[in-house]
């Protein structure tokens, strides 16, 4: 009988899939197929990571949403069982700062309240003309430059990096350090030392600059970086604590929108009719559900969010038990049949696209979120407008795919018109 | 935001300022949308 259960247990093991999870190279736009058969089967699979370790994934809408708004999920990762990204993570868990991304409960609402300050409602709004201006510039400069034209250098990375930089009060002459460094640890498995050199030279920057507006504060802040060296001063944050937030605002600004705008203009170049639908408004609630259905289609944020259970929790007939590794995957979670329609078709007018989990859900969800949409209404709508006829110049099979990033994306997109 | 005849901001730190407690009905889809989406889960609806 034991033997029985031992052999059952060791098979199990056996079959537990590894993940991350490729997708299949002829589908860019689909996740990848074995986390869809996971998702299929069940809302949540045990799978194997880099470590050998075996924690939960998460591909049901229902189960990720709840397990993002359960505080008996952590996201503490010095936490035994945190299923970290890579070697990397891992071995820098100790040296890194606690951040609003790794903290629980009081400490985490702590951090996040630095953060609203420059992602109020009333602040987004207010950067819209800039936005507006930094697109219009972008775009001429494709316009008048040499065709074929490229979308990513052209527009994807200077409208996040240019908007970002002026939110954060960063100067625009350095972004280009800045996105070298911020790529180099984000790599899927980035070795150990570039994860820290990356981040380390970004962290140095940005505490060099929240002093340099400590000795010298503007007289109203307006920028995140004042805002941030507004609190050292009132001697709520440390300059390192401050520096890590500026980081992670800058990373986090950065990159996710610039591969939601080129892999966005890809999928539209697919789809006309849908391109169609954003060129013929001039509905701003059109526009606006238009993005939330990109970004519930697209899910850029790939390989899933990662917690630890600090409890036994029940959920969907399992019980994740406490130390357990949690992996929420966005992508399958927005495509799930139970929630969203026909979810493997783009549909801009689909109602109810706003209900997606391409930001997260619960408290750690997004905290530029606002901005992120801002961008993404005002870069599409203006692209498809100003150049009707953009078109591919190669097959989308020759597109090369960010497989390897955290923040799945194109590197190239070539284009005409 | 989906609800600003009921919830503004503080300009200070982003927390939300409940303007009208008792919201007329034609609110209730605003009222329900800007729940599902607060990101702390600190709105409750009580009917």
């Amino acid at each position: 009988m034991s033997d029985t259960l031992t052999g059952t247990a060791a098979e199990a093991i056996a079959e537990v899939p590894e993940y991350p999870m490729g997708r299949d190279a002829g589908c860019p736009f689909v996740p990848p197929p074995e986390v869809m058969k996971l998702a299929e089967a069940r809302p949540l699979s045990r799978v194997k990571i880099w470590d050998g370790s075996t924690p939960w994934l998460i591909t049901g809408y229902d189960a990720a949403r709840t397990l993002f708004s359960d505080a008996r999920v952590s996201v503490d990762d010095r936490r035994p069982g945190f299923p970290h990204w890579n070697e990397g993570m891992l071995s820098t868990v100790h040296k890194r700062p606690r951040s609003v991304f790794t903290a629980d409960a009081e400490e985490h609402t702590r951090f996040r309240r630095m953060l609203s300050k420059p992602f109020t409602f009333k602040r987004v709004e207010g950067l819209r003309p800039a936005i507006q201006q930094i697109t219009d510039e972008s775009i001429d400069a494709i316009l008048t430059g040499p065709k074929p034209g490229e979308i990513v250098t052209g527009l994807a990375l200077p409208v996040p990096s240019l908007v970002i930089s002026q939110m954060l009060g960063v100067p625009y002459e350095d972004a280009e350090m800045f996105q070298h460094h911020a790529n180099v640890g984000l790599a899927r498995y980035a070795a150990a030392e570039d994860t820290m050199k990356g981040a380390m030279s970004l962290h140095k920057y940005l505490a060099r600059l929240i002093e340099a507006k400590m000795e010298c504060p503007p007289e109203k802040s307006e920028d995140a970086v004042s805002d941030l060296a507004e609190r050292v001063r009132a001697g709520e944050l440390s300059v390192k604590e401050a520096a890590q937030l500026g980081t992670g605002l800058l990373i986090a600004g950065h990159e996710t929108t610039a591969n939601m705008i080129g892999l966005g203009v890809l999928a539209l170049l697919q789809y006309p009719d849908q391109a169609a639908v954003l060129r013929e408004t001039d509905d701003p609630k059109v526009v606006a559900n238009a993005v939330e259905e990109l970004l519930r289609y697209l899910s850029i944020i790939q390989n899933g969010q990662r917690r630890v259970a600090a409890e036994d929790i029940d959920i969907a007939g399992e019980v994740i038990r406490a130390g357990d590794g949690i992996i929420i995957d966005l992508a399958p979670a927005n495509w799930d049949a139970g929630e969203f329609a026909e979810p493997d078709r783009l549909y801009l007018h689909r109602s109810g696209a706003g209900q997606h989990v391409a930001f997260g859900y619960g408290r750690h969800q997004c905290v530029g979120q606002q901005l992120a949409r801002a961008e993404l209404q005002i870069v599409f709508h203006t692209l498809f407008r100003r150049i009707p006829t953009l078109e591919l110049v190669v097959p989308i099979d020759e597109i090369p795919f960010k497989h390897d990033r955290l923040a799945y994306g194109v590197y190239e997109l070539p284009v005409t018109w | 935001m989906h609800a600003p005849d009921i919830f503004d901001q503080r300009d200070d730190d982003g927390v939300v300022i409940v303007l009208d407690e008792n919201p007329p009905a034609d609110q209730t889809d605003n009222a329900r949308k800007a729940e599902a989406a607060c990101p702390a889960l600190a709105i409750h609806i009580e009917e």
